[in-house]
């Protein structure tokens, strides 16, 4: 690896309890500022497309099928992307990984801002792909390094609903720079607000504890599962751990197999809600949006209480609340199925409640990947899903276009209510893994 | 961060201890919000599924929330009943207010309060109720009881609203399906999700198989697929039949996995049954897709509860037994135990009387003996005399009471040849009784123990051959084996016929071997077999050559080998 981003070697040992803790009540609370700041732009420059995309098309001429492979691309290329940036990332330091994958992520923009033919969209935008992939596995290490076990539910809920915030300020930012400049503009500004928050992640993070000197989290905040968690396969090369705790991890698999059909779901909301409102309920276009960025406002909740809930009611333990809002998917995805209302206000709370149960498992499948595998390589396992997941988005995009071509509305809700309906069985298998009283009868 | 702290170093310390940790006032307003939300949404959903099978608002608003009402009103803290009162109040009125088109879908506000009313005596009832299979059925009297009160607030409200009398049953109906449906299946996912003590998620778990149970699976989804198809296929034709096919994954799930299952199957089936509507459009009206849920569900439910009770009755038989199998192995144990004392405190008397009295007999014998040589004296000399025949007869009687003590032949011979010592002393020969023995145990392996009980068992058996039967053949086997086997045949009269009541031996061989843990089975003449533990085979070879009595003993080995 290139020399300036390997993980830092530890450093002298702090053994003064005062300085321990103030170092860590420092970083703790500016890492988190950093990440939620960063991959907020990560995630801006990633949607950008997205909502650009309307001007994108009246002004060059591109067809919507155009669009919709430049999204099964993008998708397949940040899947793959986010799984191998991942092994890079966990022996690397996260702030020149996510800061340079920022900078380079906005010179991209900056650049498709500048280009008009398919060919060069095309090229940008899965090197684009490729840089959005650094984002993510930095801030699992981090997360998992610098949080511990009981209250990582609630850090880790706060960081995902920069994902929220975000993609609910997309639409009203970039709508306005389209708008009152032109749709170049629209990657433009991004990515230039992209280099410059790029520059000061470079210099505002932190790698482990451990290599500031610092104890591990486990034993500053005297967590005994943390620390049992980090005592796990101690001392075992990378490509071992990789192979006994991410690819050989079965439960790994399931989170996995579960985390395809969450997006499955996710994304078919997200991207097809509009046109749905639009078509059945006969919306126009502007409300069609409003009802569906009621997913993302829904989103924040469900990944804030999903996260903390589980830190409160379970203590710690992701899969009970992974079950209940699965089931919640069930319910929600057939309310917006079934219902037979074409009022705005019931509409825009049934994508409130899609939003709401679907990130929270959304976020928890991360953190249950990133807990059930080596500390080590909690960014690659988190990637490792996450490919999966992406895997599920780029099936939602281009497949599920045919699907409601050939099969109308009535198949594309097929689909995803069997999805939803999968996710609660999928998780299942994890759920009674972590049944002492299953386990001690069998 | 919300929260000023007066010491400025502190202020991550209070961030974390508000925010995230103990402090209760932050927890109970975390646990509000989230019950609010969660309650709210889940309404909000179930109304929208439910108004897909209904006809407006307030029919709706009865179908699938009530399920959740009843069992949220049940389960939470009488504390937080009014949140979900606020909550379905808000949700109710901006429903109303977007939706509303007739007069009578304002009476759903009257149904907001309702289920409050009906669970404040049920939740004390509720406290007192143990087993899930009396929560069960108080969920279902509890669902039956809120529909009929609905539709007696609907039945006393027709008039002044101009409402058709069937709307009443649509009502009832209404709450009854969505109840029964909802109800006991949120019921199970608490108690799934509750009564758990829950595994930390670790990498350990890498070290662990994940457990699935593909036959269930693959059974579950082939019924689910039976029902499925004959509700898309037959319902326009044959509707009794298609109703036995969808019962038949209830009655599977319900039989395989008890009440859980019924529940599960109850809800699923519905689901089904929307979505066989959804695409076929059968059901000529929403109250007969109710009536067709309502049944499916109950008809789950009641199997499966029958069915965990009679598996937790099971289980209790189960533990019951396994006590008793305890209390015997712990009693034949004793029994071994006292066999073991019995028989070493026969050998320390039998030692003692040895040494002792044996030694002194003889000396006073001698010394009689010295008396009467030296005494002059016919008195003296006839006393001396006396004295000496006195001694030998207690010599003879402690020398017959050592040999009941301890067979002493048995130490200084061994089983095999202190059991033929045994056939000599009863002059088998000489009487013309042809007595043969196969010795088939290898006499190393014998305990003492067991050796003196074979012992005396044969001796009495023996004792009791020479003495009654008149028999001419007499075989006696031992043989190894798990069990060893003791076998005596006989061509003799057979036993009298009341010898269950008056033999005090063969009375004796019975609880010293029944004690031990083993069986005897005696077969005689009259071929009444007198059956003892088990049933008797008539040996057919037996009968020709020896057709008088059969007593054969089965000893565990372990009996003895765990004594030692």
């Amino acid at each position: 690896m290139m020399g300036f981003l390997t993980s830092e070697q530890p450093a002298k040992t702090i053994t003064n309890q005062v300085q321990i803790n103030a170092t860590y009540q420092y970083w703790r609370l500016h890492l988190m500022l950093s990440m939620y700041l960063g991959y907020g732009m990560f995630y801006f420059t990633r949607k950008s497309l997205n909502f650009a995309m309307p001007a994108l098309l009246s002004d060059l001429g591109l067809a919507h099928s155009d669009i919709g492979f430049l999204g099964t691309l993008f998708y397949i290329t940040y899947g793959l992307s986010k799984f191998f940036s991942g092994m890079v990332s966990d022996q690397s330091k996260p702030s020149y990984f996510m800061g340079l994958g920022l900078i380079a992520t906005g010179m991209i923009n900056i650049a498709f801002g500048l280009s008009s033919s398919l060919f060069m969209f095309a090229t940008l935008w899965v090197a684009n792909a490729f840089f959005q992939g650094w984002g993510w596995p930095p801030c699992a290490k981090l997360l998992t390094t610098w949080y511990s076990r009981s209250e990582r539910g609630f850090w880790w809920s706060i960081w995902n609903t920069c994902h929220n915030l975000s993609g609910a300020l997309i639409p009203i930012v970039i709508g306005f720079i389209a708008v009152s400049w032109g749709w170049r503009y629209g990657f433009i500004i991004p990515g230039s607000a992209a280099i410059l928050v790029g520059i000061v992640l470079c210099f505002r993070m932190q790698d482990k504890p451990t290599s500031l000197g610092l104890p591990s989290v486990g034993e500053w905040r005297n967590d005994a599962l943390e620390k049992q968690h980090e005592q796990e396969g101690k001392g075992l090369n990378f490509k071992k751990i990789l192979t006994v705790y991410v690819l050989g991890n079965k439960y790994i698999w399931i989170l996995c197999s579960s985390y395809f059909l969450v997006y499955i779901v996710r994304t078919a909301i997200n991207d097809w809600g509009n046109l749905y409102l639009m078509q059945r309920h006969g919306f126009e276009l502007f409300s069609a949006n409003a009802a569906v960025s009621m997913f993302e406002i829904g989103g924040f909740l469900g990944s804030l209480f999903g996260g903390w809930g589980s830190d409160r009611f379970f203590r710690g333990n992701r899969a009970p609340m992974i079950l209940i809002f699965a089931l919640g998917i069930f319910a929600s995805v057939s309310a917006l199925w079934l219902t037979p209302v074409d009022n705005f206000v019931v509409l825009s709370g049934c994508f409130f409640s899609i939003g709401f149960f679907v990130f929270g498992p959304q976020m928890m499948i991360g953190m249950a990947a990133a807990e059930c595998s080596h500390k080590d390589v909690a960014g690659t396992a988190t990637g490792f899903v996450g490919l999966f997941g992406y895997l599920g988005a780029a099936l939602a995009s281009y497949p599920l276009a045919l699907i409601i071509e050939r099969f109308n509305w009535e198949g594309f809700f097929s689909v995803i209510t069997l999805s939803a309906a999968c996710i609660g069985l999928l998780i299942l298998p994890f759920v009674k893994a972590q049944d002492v009283r299953d386990n001690a009868n069998g | 961060m919300a929260i000023k702290s007066p010491l400025p170093e502190s202020k991550q310390d209070v961030f974390n201890h508000y925010i995230i940790g103990e402090h209760s006032l932050s927890k109970l307003a975390f646990v509000y919000i989230f019950s609010f939300l969660i309650y709210s949404i889940s309404w909000f959903c179930l109304w929208n599924i439910s108004r897909y099978l209904s006809a407006d608002i307030l029919l709706a608003g009865l179908l699938l929330p009530t399920g959740l009402k009843l069992i949220t009103f049940t389960l939470a803290p009488r504390s937080m009943w009014h949140l979900f009162i606020i909550s379905e109040l808000f949700i109710v009125a901006s429903l109303l207010y977007l939706l509303g088109e007739n007069e009578h879908e304002n009476l759903l506000f009257i149904f907001v309060f309702l289920p409050y009313i009906i669970a404040i005596p049920f939740s004390h009832y509720w406290k007192y109720l143990d087993t899930y299979w009396q929560k069960l059925l108080a969920l279902s009297a509890l669902t039956i009881l809120y529909s009929l009160l609905c539709g007696l607030a609907i039945l006393l409200l027709v008039t002044p609203f101009n409402l058709p009398f069937s709307y009443v049953f649509s009502a009832t109906m209404s709450a009854l399906t969505g109840g029964i449906l909802l109800a006991p299946f949120l019921y199970l996912l608490y108690d799934y999700l509750q009564h758990k003590i829950w595994l930390p998620l670790s990498p350990i778990l890498v070290h662990q198989e994940i457990r699935l149970r593909p036959s269930a699976i693959i059974w579950g989804i082939g019924f689910f697929s039976i029902g499925l198809i004959a509700e898309l296929t037959l319902l326009e034709t044959m509707k009794p039949l298609v109703l036995l096919i969808i019962l038949l994954p209830n009655i599977f799930m319900a039989y395989k996995y008890g009440w859980q299952g019924g529940v599960l199957a109850g809800v699923i089936n519905s689901i089904l049954l929307t979505t066989a509507r959804q695409i076929t459009g059968t059901f000529e009206s929403d109250q007969e897709l109710q009536i067709f849920m309502t049944s499916q569900a109950l008809v789950g439910l009641g199997l499966g509860i029958a069915i965990s009770r009679q598996f937790l009755l099971s289980e209790q038989l189960h533990r019951v037994n396994s006590d008793l199998a305890m209390e015997l192995s712990n009693k034949q144990q004793l029994t071994q135990q006292l066999v073991q004392a019995e028989e070493n405190i026969r050998k320390s008397v039998a030692r003692e009387l040895h040494d002792e009295i044996g030694q002194n007999i003889t000396a006073i014998q001698i010394q009689a003996m010295l008396a009467g040589k030296v005494s002059q004296d016919k008195n003296s000399q006839d006393i001396a005399t006396t004295i000496n025949t006195l001694a030998l007869r207690i010599h003879s009687s402690t020398r017959q009471l050592l040999t009941q003590l301890r067979p002493h032949s048995l130490d200084e011979l061994g089983l095999e040849d202190a059991i033929r010592q045994l056939s000599a002393e009863m002059r088998f020969a000489d009487r013309h009784i042809d007595f043969k023995l196969n010795f088939g145990l290898s006499a190393t392996k014998l305990d003492d123990i067991t050796a003196v009980t074979l012992y005396r068992i044969v001796q009495e058996l023996l004792n009791n051959v020479s003495k009654h039967a008149q028999a001419s053949e007499v075989q006696l086997s031992l043989l190894p084996g798990e069990v060893f086997t003791l076998e005596l045949r006989d061509n003799g009269i057979g036993l009298p016929d009341d010898w269950q009541s008056n033999g005090q031996g063969l009375k004796g061989i019975k609880e010293r071997t029944s004690a031990l843990g083993g069986k005897i089975r005696i077969q005689t003449r009259e071929a009444k077999a007198a059956e003892l533990q088990q049933p008797t085979i008539r040996l057919t070879n037996l009968a020709t050559s020896y057709p008088g009595t059969l007593i054969v003993i089965h000893l565990p080995v372990k009996a003895f080998s765990t004594a030692d």
